[in-house]
């Protein structure tokens, strides 16, 4: 008792846990803001003539920026791989790639002229524009969802819940044994075709209207209204552990929804971004080509 | 009958693991999931009694199933089989399969009970990922990254460059992508062929690219070239040729360096990158025909620009604020403003001696030039409002019974200079060229004007055949004036022939034509080769700057009355050599003043009287888009600024 009341008080002491878009107390929100506002104020000052397009000499200036800081950012895919701590965190890298990769967004915008087209130039925009929106949501995501996913999962963790279903598997076979075929088949609907994961779109609505496991739930149901004589010790079991087994999916399959967010920006954010490097190399090489 | 049914299991080690077999002594076995058969099969696809095994001979057996599942064997499903036990056929019942075989101890028929892999298992690692992890081997995120960037890098990089190197984007144009946006509408034409202009990679567009189509130039070969590239281009519009207000060397030497740091290191980036600021294409900016006008962009209305966007890179004063210094020879003074321009230095043409041709120089009108004009005329005689000329004006019925300025000066089209003096035209109503009258119904006979030697055939011809009489001469009837001068000098005159005489007393001294002209009489004085020394009179005095007669301000009072002595103060001028032309102070009168200074207070730009590309022209004003107001003809006829009669 008094060892628990010592675990207690030590964690107590751990230093608050701050998130990535916190750290160093908003140093890169306030690096990013300053980054937006010079290039606003000098989109605004610079009389551009005949108007504000990259092709100018603070066009080229805010093209170098935003190219630099697209490599720099791509270079985070290398980083993450990396866990370390201190100033050059990699939570502060993080919170760098956030708020600049966002600044990016103004820059780049200026560093336009507000104009676009239909060209490779906007096509560079266009791609660096969707990389910035899945890294918004991605941030969001990162912010809010773990939170619930730890919610949902409790002390459980996903191989205990593989474990389990396994086990209630295992037993639903042993405890079907007595069972006619008709009543077999239906156990084996939630033991053989159930599928877990299921396709993307039941990852992200985390609706399985047609879960093998609830099927099978339904037609036993359906069973033991019409043949009421079939009522017997296995079926009440095999009906406990489909039940046992639903609930048990469904909290995996909400652990799977929220993971699905947590992920499926990931889906857009990395592979445009190797998109928008090609088309940025194509953006930049296209100019000098044609000077 | 026996039946010996042994279960084999996988150990962990991967190796079999047979259990001792259960003998049956019956004729037939029972396969089944029940808990009442003698081959039970825990499987949940296997019926409760699923099918029986019989034997039927020596080596023979019958498999068939109790109800309507099937079982697999030999790769069938089937209700019912008679095997041999010598084929060791298998029998296959959801997972489990039933290898039959006969016992080598005795006669029993040996069933071996194995279950397949493959089953579902429970959580390894990579089920796990699986389930709880996007993960598609086509849609992951590498292949995806790869894919993209690869097709974007083919797409709009290789196949474009690909393209340009292989000139073979005739027909689809692979590096129409790489536009920032439309060409202007003169250049439209070409818009698909980026490299009309881009003509060498990442070399920026050179001013000799321009200049292939929009070079004016003397020389007949480049003139052919600039025609021929025209006609192979083939624009809508007529291609507008310019020129340099000086030579391309001294103008990138003019060019100062910006006075300002960042200035400074932007020409140093232009200079390293060649994208430098003094090219055509620095400030004819292109791809920006979509930008509306400043004033109207505001406005939603954006129509497609006629021409180049305009950018100024360097005002006038830019480079003639400090030309000694930047040039270090020059005889154009530094001119950083207005109020700094230097007097007017009219071409002015020498007195000729010894030469026929006069010497043109430039003469700042400070020093009271006197112009070689080869002409005795007074300006004040014939402006005068009394004498001989007034009298004349009355006889003739000029209005205001006086000559004015527009009696011989006649505005050209357009009104904005004048046409050239022609005697013929602006002198011979007074100064009649009829010397006899004509045939009854006919014109008067008429000295040639400009032609001595004609002039001495033509009264060689008539008085040598007797010529008219004196009386009809003098009648003067036909035409007033110097009609009857001429025709009384000639038939005053006592002469050793009716003509030779005549002749020698015209080009006398004294004579009729010596009182506009010099005469040369012959050297030797039996002959009649009488020369007038020419003619030498300026159209244009100041070519490289541009005047509008034809503005209000520039040629009437403020009563609306044509008021040009208020500028050239030809009543006062009594000579054919003073030039007529006033001091800039004049201009500067109304010129960088301001409106509460007076009425007529007028722009002091530049840009008013001079242009960059068509030396001695204005720089067009208002909306350039209705065609480019410079155009060669009109540049071409600045130049001709002194004709010799």
């Amino acid at each position: 008792m008094a060892k628990a009341a010592v675990r207690q008080a030590n964690r107590s002491d751990v230093r608050k846990h701050t998130g990535f878009l916190q750290d160093g107390n908003y140093r890169w929100l306030w690096v990013a803001l300053a980054l937006c506002a010079t290039s606003i104020v000098g989109y605004l000052m610079i009389d551009a003539e005949p108007r504000p397009r990259g092709g100018t000499m603070y066009g080229y200036i805010l093209g170098t920026i935003g190219a630099l800081l697209i490599v720099w950012l791509s270079l985070f895919g290398i980083r993450k791989r990396a866990i370390t701590s201190g100033v050059y965190s990699l939570k502060a890298w993080l919170s760098a790639h956030v708020y600049l990769g966002v600044s990016l967004l103004v820059i780049g915008t200026v560093h336009a002229g507000l104009h676009f087209g239909w060209n490779v130039h906007t096509l560079a925009y266009a791609l660096m524009v969707l990389v910035i929106v899945s890294g918004m949501f991605g941030a969001a995501a990162y912010t809010v969802l773990p939170r619930e996913l730890s919610a949902n999962r409790g002390e459980t963790t996903q191989k205990q819940w593989l474990e389990t279903i396994r086990s209630l598997d295992a037993q639903l076979r042993e405890a079907a044994q007595p069972l006619d075929r008709a009543e077999a088949d239906i156990v084996r609907l939630s033991t053989e075709k159930t599928d877990i994961g299921g396709s993307l779109l039941n990852r992200m609505t985390g609706s399985y209207g047609n879960c093998s496991t609830r099927r099978a739930v339904e037609e036993l149901a359906r069973m033991r209204r019409s043949r009421p004589q079939a009522a017997n010790a296995s079926v009440d079991q095999v009906d406990a552990l489909l039940k046992r087994k639903q609930e048990t999916l469904a909290q995996a399959r909400r652990h799977i929804r929220i993971k699905t967010f947590l992920e499926i920006w990931l889906y857009v954010h990395v592979p445009v971004t190797f998109a928008l490097l090609a088309a940025l190399a194509a953006h930049i090489l296209s100019v000098f080509f044609y000077w | 009958m026996t039946f010996a049914v042994r279960t084999i299991t996988r150990s962990a080690t991967g190796g079999d693991i047979v259990h001792r077999p259960q003998r049956f002594e019956v004729d037939e076995v029972m396969i089944g999931r029940g808990a009442d058969c003698d081959v039970r099969l825990p499987d949940l696809a296997v019926n409760l009694r699923h099918a029986r095994l019989r034997k039927l001979g020596p080596g023979k057996v019958l498999v068939e199933s109790l109800a309507a599942e099937p079982f697999e064997t030999s790769g069938k499903f089937t209700t019912r089989a008679e095997l041999s036990v010598s084929d060791a056929p298998k029998l296959i019942f959801g997972s489990h399969v039933l290898t039959l075989g006969a016992s080598e101890e005795d006669d029993a028929i040996l069933v071996d009970v194995t279950r397949m892999e493959g089953a579902p298992e429970g959580a390894s690692a990579i089920n796990e990922r699986k389930i709880f992890s996007l993960s598609s081997p086509i849609f992951g995120k590498r292949p995806m990254a790869w894919g993209l960037a690869l097709a974007v890098l083919l797409a709009c990089l290789v196949w474009p460059v690909a393209a340009i190197i292989s000139h073979s984007n005739r027909t689809i144009h692979a590096d129409q992508q790489w536009t920032t946006g439309p060409l202007s509408k003169s250049h439209a034409f070409m818009g698909k062929n980026c490299q009309a202009c881009h003509v060498k990679a990442f070399v920026s567009v050179r001013d000799e690219t321009c200049l292939s189509c929009h070079r004016s130039t003397g020389n007949p070969e480049t003139a052919r070239l600039v025609a021929a590239n025209e006609r192979n281009w083939g624009g809508p519009d007529k291609v507008t040729l310019i020129r340099e207000h000086a030579a391309h060397d001294r103008l990138l030497r003019a060019m100062p360096l910006p006075k300002d740091v960042v200035g400074q290191i932007k020409v140093a980036f232009e200079r390293r990158f060649d994208h430098t600021s003094e090219r055509c294409a620095s400030c004819h900016l292109e791809h920006l025909a979509d930008t509306p006008p400043k004033a109207a962009a505001a406005g939603a209305i954006s129509l497609p620009r006629a021409i180049p966007l305009l950018r100024t890179t360097n005002d006038c004063a830019g480079c003639h604020a400090k030309l000694r210094r930047s040039l270090g020879s020059t005889n154009l003074r530094d001119t950083p403003d207005w109020t700094h321009h230097p007097e007017f230095r009219p071409l002015i043409a020498r007195t000729p001696i010894g030469q026929s041709q006069p010497i043109l120089d430039r003469i700042s009108l400070v020093q009271r030039p006197s112009d070689y004009t080869g002409l005795i005329f007074s300006h004040k005689m014939h402006l005068s409002a009394t004498g001989g000329v007034a009298r004349m004006a009355t006889g003739l019925r000029f209005p205001d019974g006086v000559l004015g300025c527009a009696d011989c000066h006649r505005p050209n089209i357009g009104g904005k200079g004048f046409l050239p003096v022609k005697m013929e035209r602006d002198c011979a109503s007074c100064h009649s060229l009829a010397f006899a009258p004509g045939a009854p119904g006919e014109t008067p006979r008429m000295l040639p004007h400009g032609h001595p030697d004609q002039v001495v055939a033509t009264l060689r011809s008539f008085y040598g055949q007797g010529g008219g009489t004196n009386g009809a001469v003098l009648s003067g009837r036909q035409v007033p004036g110097f009609l009857a001068q001429l025709g009384q000098f000639l038939s005053n005159r006592e002469a050793s022939g009716p003509a030779a005489g005549k002749i020698r007393a015209l080009f006398a001294p004294n004579g009729l034509c010596s009182e506009c002209h010099t005469t040369v009489a012959p050297s030797d004085p039996g002959s009649l080769d009488y020369k007038i020394k020419p003619v030498h009179l300026t159209d244009r005095y100041l070519p490289r700057g541009d005047f509008n007669h034809d503005i209000k301000e520039h040629k009437r009072d403020a009563d609306g009355k044509a008021s040009c002595d208020s500028c050239h103060k030809a009543g006062e001028s009594e000579y054919g050599n003073d030039v007529l032309l006033p001091r800039i102070a004049e201009c500067a009168s109304c010129h960088g003043k301001t409106q509460d200074k007076t009425d007529t207070a007028a722009s002091g730009d530049c840009a008013e009287c001079h242009s960059f590309h068509a030396p001695g022209m204005a720089t067009p004003k208002g909306e350039r888009g209705k065609g480019h107001p410079i155009a060669e003809k009109t540049i071409a006829s600045s130049d001709t600024n002194r004709r010799t009669f």
